[in-house]
């Protein structure tokens, strides 16, 4: 079970092509498991996991996973709004699902507005290229692109978990550095970033207000 | 320096009418030092060479101070402190002479003077202008005879000139004091000056003169102690000592209220003093008086000066002795029995051990951050130990999937209001109708309260299915049967556990199973939204079912929790959790409920 105690959610989604392996990413993030066989995704399917920042803030990662089918798309894209981090996942061995990041992202930026959420680039299913698959999608041209358009990048995979924290890691600490910096606030009626609701924020009020009545009493 | 002097001098007279000249600061630190030493060499030349020089000297040290700069830093304490020179320093030039004219040694009086004066600094000139004003004719003219008749006497005074010269502030004091007196002196050496025959009987009035103001000055106050004042000897040494020692005895004796008998005493002692101080000094004016008609004026007029300066002189060190002797007296008072005063100052709140209070405010503020991070915990802990309905709900993403419905829900609201605007007329009253039937299809009606509970995990099932069947789509419910399966015999398998574990248990699966119900509710409106073809009764139809069954379940779960813990003794807390339980349950109900109204902008956008 998830701790009930965090100082902020951050919501982020994952899309891109179907088949490319968001789901499996996810479920290695939050389960530590790779599934060898799994159902593609119906609309959208939820993961949640606790990471803690290096200065100790506990992130609730809310983390929705989109189905890549077509078919989906027009339903898909009405979850975009409401977060503040997005993965744009493709496969390493299929040059395509990399060509439509671009696509992916555009979508992405236009449903966000006017939110500007933090971008990793993330390729998937590097262990079956490094056991001598075929490599479509080189380090070099993704390296390339996601400098071209400021985003994270990094190769992982979810079978043998390479980088898959990482990928995960980076977009967080962002969205937590641009809180820290003040571009991003929390805000009525967006979830992208919410504060724990188990803080116990009302609860500080109400010591200040009950010692000083104590004391006054002796 | 002798040509700046004459320079200054030639145009001396011309601002000798203004007294507001007196004080121009110094330009530079070397105008100013040659300033005060042109001003240091004035004095010694004018002691040297006595009264008339002394008044041509006057002039020239105000202009002195005119010409130069305004930049010296003590403007204010030279403007303040010759307020006080003006009144003082035609005294101390009387004083002076009076003192030499009594017989004092010159170099006594010249070092006392020296030492003095530096002190003040600048503050010649002040005085100077004063005393042309006033007593030009009178103090330079006698203090021009006296000086000479005073170096033909010797008497030994070196305690008072000396007393003279370490206490200016003290010097100061007491000739403000005695000013009024000797104005009157004034008057009555100038009366004595015209009446030189009636010598000795001038002077005894002199004496009463001199007497009859004192006493009229309030110095009465202190009873005996001031009396003496008017007869100006010795005796007033050993009288303050007495004083001074009476003080001490009576500190010794009470708090310091002195004792009646202790003062009548010590006024007596004072009387006789005071008889024996007369005799005294009668026998000094006899010998003044054989050495010649003219100096005798002036000299018993010098005698007087000489007297009451002394007498200033030696009450303020008197008094000065009484004060340290009661402070002294006080000290040990005080120290006894409390060796360097530990107790008292601690009673005080003196104490130099005692900690800063900053100290203490941090100390209090760490503390209570302390304690305050120590509840936090504390209710962190006991937020998690107690389990809460929306908590494990959110946990088993109900909460996100009745989000995601919502979100749907909205956007479909949106697209039917984007269809709806472009029509007009029948269309829009075709289109108003369709909608409006959808809604009416969507009508739960009263869920039948008395409905008995489903029978098993079989029969949701064959339930479930049965409500799909029209539906159009396959939505799998395995879960939520499993989930069920799950727990009624987990349930069952309980034995000898606390009521709240139950309840935890039947918390736990609504929960669950709410979320579990909202997940299929999300994933039924998804698929009907990106379904081609619709038949939206039929879909409605299903969804009604779908919730009955649905909240049927929850209410069997209830149930069976329920009567789980009803096989438990009654209790105030048993009962308190079965009623938990179903509050629990209808807030689930609750939810799937409005998870289901969020379906009507859906199933309208598939009839649209």
């Amino acid at each position: 079970m998830v701790e009930p105690i965090f100082d902020y959610q951050f919501r982020l989604i994952l899309i891109g092509d179907s088949t490319v392996g968001k789901s499996s990413l996810l479920k290695y993030f939050t389960d530590g498991k790779f599934a060898e066989l799994s159902d593609p995704t119906v609309g959208v399917d939820f993961f949640a996991r606790l990471i803690e920042m290096k200065d100790g803030t506990q992130i609730k990662l809310q983390l929705w996973d989109t189905a890549g089918q077509e078919r989906f798309r027009s339903i898909t894209k009405s979850y975009y709004r409401n977060s503040v981090g997005v993965l744009l996942v493709y496969d390493i061995r299929n040059h395509a699902s990399f060509e439509h990041i671009p696509l992916w992202m555009m979508e992405a930026q236009r449903h966000i507005e006017p939110h500007r959420p933090v971008f990793a680039l993330v390729g998937c299913k590097l262990d079956l290229v490094n056991n001598g698959g075929q490599r479509e999608v080189t380090t070099e041209e993704a390296r390339a692109f996601a400098k071209q358009h400021g985003l994270h990048f990094v190769e992982t995979s979810a079978r043998t978990g390479v980088n898959v924290e990482e990928a995960f890691r980076m977009v967080t600490q962002e969205v937590y550095s641009r809180i820290r910096s003040g571009e991003y606030k929390v805000e009525d009626g967006w979830d992208g970033i919410k504060t724990g609701f188990a803080r116990p924020s009302t609860l500080d009020f109400n010591l200040v207000v009950a010692e000083p009545e104590k004391s006054s009493c002796c | 320096m002798s040509g700046s002097d004459s320079d200054s001098f030639l145009s001396a007279d011309e601002d000798y009418s203004s007294p507001k000249a007196q004080i121009k600061p110094a330009n530079s630190p070397n105008a100013s030092l040659g300033h005060n030493k042109s001003v240091k060499q004035k004095k010694l030349q004018c002691h040297d060479d006595a009264g008339g020089i002394v008044e041509e000297n006057k002039p020239r040290l105000s202009t002195e101070e005119r010409t130069q700069d305004n930049n010296n830093s003590d403007d204010g304490w030279d403007d303040w402190d010759d307020d006080d020179d003006n009144q003082n320093n035609p005294i101390s030039e009387k004083k002076l002479s009076a003192e030499k004219s009594k017989g004092q040694i010159e170099n006594s009086t010249l070092g006392a003077l020296d030492k003095a004066k530096p002190s003040n600094d600048n503050d010649g000139d002040g005085w100077d202008d004063w005393g042309d004003d006033e007593d030009d004719n009178l103090s330079v003219e006698t203090s021009h005879s006296e000086l000479k008749t005073a170096s033909k006497t010797k008497t030994q005074m070196p305690s008072l000139s000396t007393t003279a010269s370490n206490e200016p502030g003290n010097n100061v004091s007491s000739s403000y004091d005695t000013l009024p007196v000797l104005r009157e002196l004034q008057s009555d050496s100038r009366k004595t000056q015209y009446t030189k025959d009636h010598k000795t009987e001038t002077e005894r009035r002199e004496n009463e003169i001199v007497e009859k103001p004192e006493s009229s000055w309030g110095w009465k106050n202190w009873g005996g102690v001031v009396s003496f004042l008017s007869n100006a000897t010795e005796g007033v040494s050993t009288l303050t000592s007495q004083v001074s020692q009476g003080f001490c005895n009576v500190l010794e004796n009470s708090i310091g209220v002195p004792d009646p008998e202790e003062m009548a005493r010590i006024k007596h002692e004072e009387e006789k003093n005071q008889t024996k101080s007369t005799d005294n000094s009668g026998n000094e004016k006899i010998l003044v008086k054989k050495d010649s008609k003219e100096d005798l004026i002036r000299s018993s007029v010098g005698n007087l000066l000489t007297g009451v300066t002394q007498i200033g002189n030696k009450v303020i060190t008197g008094g000065l002795d009484t004060l340290e002797g009661i402070g002294k007296k006080t000290m040990t008072i005080l120290q006894e029995n409390d060796p360097l005063l530990l107790n008292k100052r601690k009673l005080l709140g003196l104490d130099g051990d005692k900690p800063v209070l900053s100290q203490i405010l941090r100390e209090a503020k760490e503390k209570s951050e302390e304690t305050e991070n120590k509840l936090k915990q504390i209710q962190k802990n006991s937020y998690k130990k107690q389990l809460h309905f929306e908590m494990l709900f959110d946990h088993y993403h109900g909460l996100v999937h009745l989000e995601a419905l919502e979100m749907l829900s909205k956007q479909s609201s949106l697209k039917l209001q984007s269809l709806l605007e472009p029509l007009t007329g029948k269309a829009l009253a075709e289109m108003q109708e369709t909608l409006n039937e959808v809604k009416e299809l969507c009508d739960l009606g009263e869920l039948d309260e008395e409905n008995d509970c489903l029978s098993g995990a079989v029969d949701l099932k064959e339930k479930l299915a049965a409500a799909t069947e029209d539906l159009g789509i396959e939505v799998d419910f395995a879960e939520l049967v499993k989930c069920w399966e799950g727990n009624s015999t987990s349930l069952a398998k309980l034995e000898d556990v606390e009521p709240q574990e139950i309840y935890n248990k039947a918390l736990r699966c609504l929960a669950e199973t709410t979320a579990l119900i909202v997940s299929k509710m999300h994933k039924i409106a998804e698929l009907i939204l990106i379904q081609d073809h619709h038949s939206t009764a039929n879909e409605a139809d299903s969804l009604v079912q779908l919730t009955h069954i649905f909240c049927l379940h929850l209410r069997s779960i209830a149930n069976l929790f329920g009567a789980k813990l009803n096989t438990y003794e009654t209790t105030e807390e048993t009962s308190s959790l079965i009623t938990s339980i179903f509050l629990e349950e209808s807030s689930s109900s609750s939810y799937v409920k409005s998870a289901f109204q969020l379906f009507i902008p859906i199933l309208q956008m598939g009839a649209a």
